[in-house]
């Protein structure tokens, strides 16, 4: 398992570095929106690190050696759950090294944990649809949601600087977030979990779910 | 005693293709060889034993293992040369080792590098500087140095030179030789196999058609060459691959035991000659020479 662990965390761990060193940049450099913006980046972030750690879990020796599909699937839901939980706690950390009022801290971690249940979202849909279609055919999807989550949120993010809603409190989705108790969302969070673990359990590479006769 | 392989109206349906009622039993100590045309399932058929694609129908055993319940412990009871080495061509060889090797429990490195020097590859070869033959003898380096429990090779003389051939097929039958292990091999290229192949099966369209003791089966298959009105009306019906012209006729005879003493006077008259098929022979006969 630690050998499949080592092929495969190189890309999601770099993924995970990039990510923090972004939040610190943005932090020393004071960047508009900044405590809004890693949250919005994190699903594209994600995509990137699947796409590049699919190259090494498209490895044709993996259909020779002794190994499960349902393992290979293992570690592939666990690194993506273990980028989704380091990128949160690190947004967490750089919002809490802000020094923000606690109401608009609480409005950043709320918008920071919606992010990261469409990361987790997004994981088990990718993972399902390279099952489906094959990297071959499904990479694009990933790569093309990648570009265009890319183009339009630094067009929002550059939209809001235009026309002076920076940082922190012109941020548009603060009275959608005002609106959102916060115990609502921490059982969104449970049932994401819950219904991720679902996702890697009940998949097709699960060898008793794989033969029908 | 437990065959090392057992399958049962195994099947795999997809669009275009029907792969069906695969019915083979191999027994310790012997190869089989899996021949058919291009596009009769024969990669399939080994996939579906590696558990690289799952049936649709059917069952399989490998060394008493079930699919797909066991398919991880089967897959370190089996070595495979697949028809595509599965090697990423910017890996190098002692990369593809680390990585692969602590998936076997019994992995025999002296073994592998042994192997190695025999096929002339080095470890800090890139795959990509590997020809396709080499690719092969790597794949199976790797299939034979976990004492694997059945070997399955998928054309694993595509690329290489008839030295080489021998010696691959040479690496088989030694594997198989304590009477423990066997191995079952797919192939277009059947010279050589005889000596070789316990039994024989022929894949035509995702079904065997035909399937025996090689030994057996060379034995009852044979050449009939003979002049008109050599042999009676009803055996030269029976006859396939028939053939007339200038030298006189020919045919497949199938049961040769079965009719060899109503032969022997048109034998012994010099109106009849009896020659030995080969596998080839076989195979385009009962698959039309497709």
């Amino acid at each position: 398992m630690m050998a499949l662990v080592k092929k495969f965390g190189l890309f999601y761990l770099t993924t995970a570095m990039t990510f923090f060193f972004l939040c610190a940049y943005s932090l020393a450099a004071s960047a508009p929106n900044f405590p809004f913006l890693p949250a919005m980046f994190l699903p594209i972030y994600l995509s990137n690190a699947v796409a590049m750690s699919e190259r090494e879990t498209g490895d044709p020796l993996l259909g020779v050696l002794p190994i499960s599909p349902g393992e290979i699937m293992k570690v592939k839901f666990s690194l993506a759950f273990i980028l989704v939980v380091v990128s949160w706690l690190n947004m967490a950390l750089f919002t809490a090294l802000q020094g923000l009022p606690p109401a608009m801290a609480a409005n950043v971690m709320k918008l920071n944990t919606i992010f990261g249940i469409i990361g987790l979202i997004l994981a088990a849909a990718f993972q399902y649809g390279i099952h489906f279609f094959s990297w071959g055919a499904f990479h694009k999807v990933i790569i093309g949601f990648a570009a265009v989550s890319g183009v339009f949120g630094i067009a929002f993010f550059v939209g809001l600087a235009k026309k002076g809603l920076n940082y922190p409190g012109g941020f548009p989705l603060i009275p959608v977030l005002e609106t959102i108790p916060g115990f609502a969302l921490g059982i969104l969070v449970i049932i994401a979990v819950a219904l991720y673990h679902l996702a890697y359990r009940r998949g097709p590479w699960n060898p008793r779910r794989q033969y029908a006769g | 005693m437990t065959p090392i392989l057992e399958t049962a109206r195994l099947g795999l349906a997809y669009p275009g293709f029907d792969l069906r009622d695969i019915d083979l039993s191999l027994a310790p100590g012997s190869i089989l060889a899996l021949i058919g045309p291009s596009g009769a399932g024969k990669t399939t058929l080994m996939k579906l034993i590696m558990g690289q694609v799952p049936p649709s129908s059917g069952q399989l055993k490998v060394a008493g293992l079930s699919h797909p319940v066991d398919l991880k412990e089967i897959r370190s009871r089996i070595g495979y040369v697949g028809e595509d080495p599965p090697f990423m061509p910017n890996k190098r060889v002692g990369e593809i080792i680390r990585f692969a090797a602590p998936y076997y429990s019994r992995w025999d490195s002296a073994r592998f590098n042994d192997l190695l020097r025999e096929f002339d590859i080095d470890h800090r070869q890139k795959v990509q500087n590997l020809s396709r033959g080499r690719k092969s003898l790597l794949s199976l380096a790797l299939a034979l140095s976990h004492e694997a429990d059945l070997l399955l090779l998928d054309e694993p003389t595509a690329g290489i030179d008839a030295h080489r051939r021998r010696q691959v097929l040479r690496l088989m039958a030694e594997h198989v030789a304590d009477g423990t292990r066997s191995a079952m091999i797919a192939t277009h290229q059947t010279d050589g196999l005889a000596p070789l192949a316990d039994r024989l099966a022929i894949l035509h369209r995702g079904r065997i058609v035909f399937e025996g003791e090689t030994e057996e089966i060379l034995a009852s298959w044979k050449w009939l060459r003979y002049r008109d009105g050599a042999v009676s009306r009803e055996l030269e019906e029976a006859l396939v691959s028939r053939e007339s012209g200038a030298f006189g006729n020919r045919g497949l005879i199938r049961t040769y035991p079965e009719v060899q003493a109503d032969l022997e006077g048109a034998r012994a008259a010099g109106d009849l000659q009896v020659g030995n098929a080969s596998i080839d022979d076989i195979l385009i006969s009962l698959t039309g020479g497709e």
